[in-house]
């Protein structure tokens, strides 16, 4: 069945034929789509597809590879480069692992929007270290679990009881925060090769305000958000981690 | 419908971009029936391609010898080192003739959903060149897709981290074409890096 008209943004293009590409699409309704695409060429000048860029997008038949029939960019595109390009590019990878396709939520699109926004907001002020794309990316890495069933309280532990500031906690992916508080615990928390796995309430009641200000929040969230990530994405890593080596 | 061999003929000519199953079967044909000699000298030009054409050791440029008639010409400018995604980029860019200085040729561009990362495209070996020869200026001449930026920016600061002047080549309207042909995007960029006259 044909279907008109669909806000999108692209993910990633791939080369199909000398003049049709495969479509990785991040859709509103239908949440992660693939469609073959044949682009427009006028008077030899060929039209490439737009990266974060707003997009219309129609398909026709087709069960896990639709046929695309029209893409209009139907705004302008964030105006990335340097580091928050590289961030922007480990957001569609990180989609592209963690979604899976056609699972409509119209949440993720605007969750991608935003994240699109800020790391433009940081281009065009100048603000291009690796510290500032930090923020909006545990931002929504932490979102984006939330939204796909993944997401953890960061005021209430596993107990449903408030996270106290003084108190230490190790994480359970599955059940959230855990109290440190049995002998056991106490073991993890002395043992310096564990010790990175015990966090401070301080600063996941940080994290559940959004306040990322301090360092040690922003490193403590980045460990958070990659054991969490951790179980979706497998033993395969994400190669755009390897952009942000030089930087 | 056809024996074996030329059905294993046909198949084979499909590996070349372009060749659709029609085509793979009228050249297929052509060579068998009128063209015997040009067959035979198309599959030893193959082989012996295949067999001897390596990368080059400076610029990973496709070539059988260790080092390619460019990189060896010592009239060229090896203080000007140019960038570029495909080897067909350096053909491209020779046609022009404008530019007298050596590439790199990249053999692709940054693509972590494809898998291919800053090893994958040499990015070591270039490394290697900026800290050993005394290259001056490094044209970024990647496309402008998402890709090629992100490749030139990689690049871009690994160079300007050994005090490398690192220019990119500009973008916009192509000679001949037209305004109301031409997507948004470019135009953006062509108003950007306008020039006085």
């Amino acid at each position: 069945m044909a279907t008109q008209q669909i806000s999108s943004y692209l993910l990633h293009c791939r080369k199909y034929t000398d003049s049709r590409v495969i479509l990785d699409l991040l859709t509103s309704d239908f949440g992660l789509v693939s469609g073959v695409f044949r682009l427009k060429t006028k008077k030899k000048i060929t039209t490439a597809v737009p990266s974060f860029t707003p997009l219309l997008v129609s398909w026709g038949r087709g069960q896990a590879l639709k046929t695309i029939t029209d893409v209009e960019p139907v705004g302008p595109g964030c105006k990335l480069s340097g580091i928050t390009l590289f961030a922007a590019m480990y957001v569609n990878e990180l989609m592209l692992r963690l979604l899976a396709a056609e699972d409509s939520s119209a949440d993720v699109l605007s969750l991608y929007q935003g994240v699109l926004l800020e790391l433009e907001h940081l281009a065009l002020s100048g603000q291009s270290q690796l510290a500032h794309i930090e923020v909006p990316l545990r931002k929504f890495e932490l979102m984006l679990l939330a939204n796909l069933g993944y997401g953890i309280s960061f005021s209430s532990d596993a107990f449903d009881q408030t996270i106290e500031e003084h108190l230490f906690y190790r994480l359970d992916c599955e059940q959230g925060f855990v109290p440190v508080l049995t002998s056991d615990d106490a073991g993890v928390l002395s043992s310096p090769t564990k010790m990175k796995v015990v966090f401070e309430g301080k600063t996941i009641l940080s994290m559940a305000i959004n306040d990322f200000s301090d360092l040690m929040v922003r490193r403590e969230a980045k460990t958070i958000s990659r054991m969490l990530l951790k179980p979706l994405l497998g033993d395969k890593p994400l190669k755009s981690r390897e952009l942000f080596s030089t930087v | 419908m056809f024996s074996p061999l030329i059905d294993q003929l046909i198949v084979a000519l499909r590996r070349l971009p372009s060749v659709g199953p029609k085509t793979a079967q009228r050249m297929a044909l052509h060579l068998l029936e009128r063209d015997r000699q040009g067959a035979e000298n198309l599959a030893h030009a193959l082989l012996k391609a295949v067999e001897s054409v390596g990368q080059c050791q400076s610029c990973r440029n496709l070539t059988e010898q260790e080092q390619c008639n460019i990189c060896k010409n010592p009239r060229r400018d090896q203080s000007l080192l140019c960038i570029v995604e495909t080897p067909a980029d350096v053909i491209a860019l020779e046609q022009s003739g404008q530019f007298s200085g050596t590439y790199f040729v990249l053999f692709g561009h940054l693509s972590p959903i494809d898998g291919v990362g800053p090893k994958e495209i040499g990015i070591d070996l270039l490394e290697r060149r900026l800290d050993q020869e005394d290259i001056k200026e490094l044209i970024i001449a990647t496309n402008p897709t998402m890709e090629g930026e992100a490749t030139a920016h990689y690049i871009g600061e690994r160079a300007k981290s050994r005090n490398v002047r690192v220019t990119r080549i500009a973008h916009g309207v192509p000679l001949g074409g037209e305004l109301e042909y031409i997507d948004g995007g470019t135009l953006a960029h062509a108003l950007n890096s306008r020039r006085e006259i």
